[in-house]
């Protein structure tokens, strides 16, 4: 009589895993370091708006204002800088992301979607030689030969600026 | 096969049209290629190509005696765009449907257009396209991945599968942001040969009937608050020729209400069809969709309210009949980039009377 029920109820928790009806990470993950947006050096743009931000990284709005085609740069896929920041910046899964983009392009809104970064210097390098790009480094990774940007009129170390990261460690959601 | 009285200066006009769009494509486009090459550092000096691949493959059953449950090959949809440079893209769409039993291949070239991107405002388009009529026939394609449900609703089903509405045209189309608005106001203007309602012989296929041209224009806001949240509306007209007779004027008022995200997805659509022939009766037809699902993780179930209202007296149309069709189903993504749905279908139609069937299809992209 044990074995039915057994069964009934793994598949319950198994279906309810499937349909991620059960938590799996309840811990609160402490606050990380601010995600600092940067554009090419000549960019005549100072600050975004947290919708521009989340506009310009879903590819919605793909001109800077003085019309030059804006060139957004990830992290490669698979690094978790590269899920920090969509989950940041779009409220989306990496994976939600990236059907999103595929999304944009079948419709053809998009022709080349976001450019694929492997490091912290790539991106640096990338922005540095790109006059359209935006990307992101940590707080602490801007160097001056890229422009940092205000979002909503507040640097990284503004207490109340929108892009901080979740720290990373026992207990961080590693989504 | 009527001809038109005055073809030279509507040629000329569409001519001047299109010389226009190339000549304001290529030279900015060569200066922009000139001044950014520093703008992208990675890029090949080669047009940088994507190339995606949807398939589909089906199993079907229903109540009605004569037709037999079978697995089936949807469409198989090859989808490539190019950036030319930072201004000028090319994006292709070629759709081949094989038999299962024989593997014979017919091919259709669904999509082909060249874009010019001025920016964010104005995005000049040439070539074959899906109209912007409605929501549904600019947003999903071909490729079958991205709707939940199996199949389109009725009202947009494609026209060689019985479809009412002119789903590809050739022409010229602009779209894009309103100024000022934040990019919440967007637009869609397109001037295009309108659908061929009658056949034609190889020598004739893809030229216009008639010198009149189809129109559409369209108006969509999607306000930044509520994301995902667009509502929109749009009027296609065209003059379709009818043998000796003078021309049927042809009319669709679309309207649409749709909140897409990844979890959620609720759509509403609804649309009037008029034809009208000199010294006859006006003919109104209407047809729309209800659906939304919801996804708990990996599983989305869904439903859909399909209705398609016909009168027989109407020109072109007449024969096509009414429907109504509940759909309810459920989505499984066991993976990125495949899904398995499975639709039980209740259909109300004018030629079956009312069937019931079940629908399982498996969609991939890559």
């Amino acid at each position: 009589m044990g074995t039915p029920r057994l069964v009934f109820i793994g598949l319950l928790l198994s279906a309810a895993t499937l349909a991620g009806t059960v938590p799996v990470v309840a811990q609160q993950a402490p606050i990380g370091p601010a995600l600092a947006i940067i554009v090419h050096r000549s960019n005549p743009v100072d600050n975004l708006t947290s919708g521009e931000l989340r506009r310009i990284f879903m590819l919605d709005m793909q001109t800077w204002p003085h019309g030059r085609k804006i060139t957004v740069v990830l992290r490669d896929r698979g690094q978790p800088e590269r899920a920090d920041a969509i989950r940041l910046l779009c409220r989306l899964s990496e994976s939600e992301y990236e059907k999103h983009i595929l999304f944009q392009t079948f419709q053809g809104s998009v022709n080349i979607g976001p450019r694929a970064i492997q490091s912290v210097s790539g991106m640096l390098n990338f922005v540095f030689s790109a006059p359209g790009a935006i990307g992101y480094v940590n707080a602490g990774e801007v160097t001056p030969a890229v422009k940092l940007l205000r979002i909503d009129g507040m640097l990284p170390d503004d207490p109340r600026y929108p892009l901080r990261r979740r720290a990373r460690g026992r207990g961080a959601d590693e989504r | 096969m009527q001809r038109p009285a005055h073809p030279l200066p509507r040629h000329a006009l569409a001519g001047l049209l299109l010389t226009t769009l190339v000549a304001c494509a290529i030279p900015p486009a060569a200066q922009a290629q000139a001044a950014d090459q520093h703008d992208m550092p990675a890029r090949a000096p080669r047009p940088e190509v994507v190339i995606h691949a949807f398939g589909s493959v089906d199993w079907a059953a229903t109540d009605r005696r004569e037709t037999p449950q079978s697995f089936g090959l949807g469409q198989f949809s090859l989808f490539v765009t190019a950036a030319l440079n930072e201004h000028v893209s090319v994006l292709a769409e070629v759709v081949m449907e094989g038999s299962g039993a024989n593997t014979r291949v017919v091919t259709d070239l669904e999509r082909l257009q060249l874009t010019y991107r001025l920016d964010d405002h104005l995005n000049l388009s040439a070539g074959r396209y899906h109209t912007g009529i409605g929501y549904y026939n600019a947003a999903f394609h071909h490729g079958s991945y991205f709707e939940v449900p199996i199949g389109r609703p009725r009202i947009f089903a494609f026209e060689d599968e019985g479809g009412v509405l002119p789903v590809h045209e050739v022409g010229l189309s602009a779209r894009g942001a309103v100024p000022g608005t934040d990019s919440a106001l967007r637009y869609v203007a397109e001037v295009g040969n309108g659908r061929r309602w009658t056949d034609v012989d190889d020598a004739e296929e893809g030229r216009d009937q008639n010198a009149a041209k189809s129109t559409n224009v369209g108006l969509a806001l999607r306000p930044e608050r509520w994301r995902g949240a667009e509502v929109g509306a749009s009027f296609y007209r065209d003059r379709v020729p009818i043998g000796t007779r003078p021309a049927a004027a042809h009319q669709i008022a679309a309207a649409y209400a749709v909140y897409r995200t990844p979890s959620t997805e609720i759509m509403a659509e609804w649309l009037r069809l008029a034809h009208r022939i000199p010294a006859s009766p006006r003919y109104i037809n209407r047809g729309g969709y209800v659906q939304a699902s919801r996804a708990f993780g990996k599983v989305r179930p869904y439903y859909r309210y399909d209705r398609l209202d016909i009168n027989p007296q109407t020109p072109f149309i007449g024969s096509f009949g009414s429907s109504r069709a509940h759909l309810l189903g459920v989505r499984l993504d066991p993976a990125d980039w495949i899904g398995l749905k499975a639709q039980y279908e209740r259909l109300h139609d004018d030629h079956v009377d009312e069937s019931d069937a079940i629908h399982v299809q498996l969609v991939f992209v890559f």
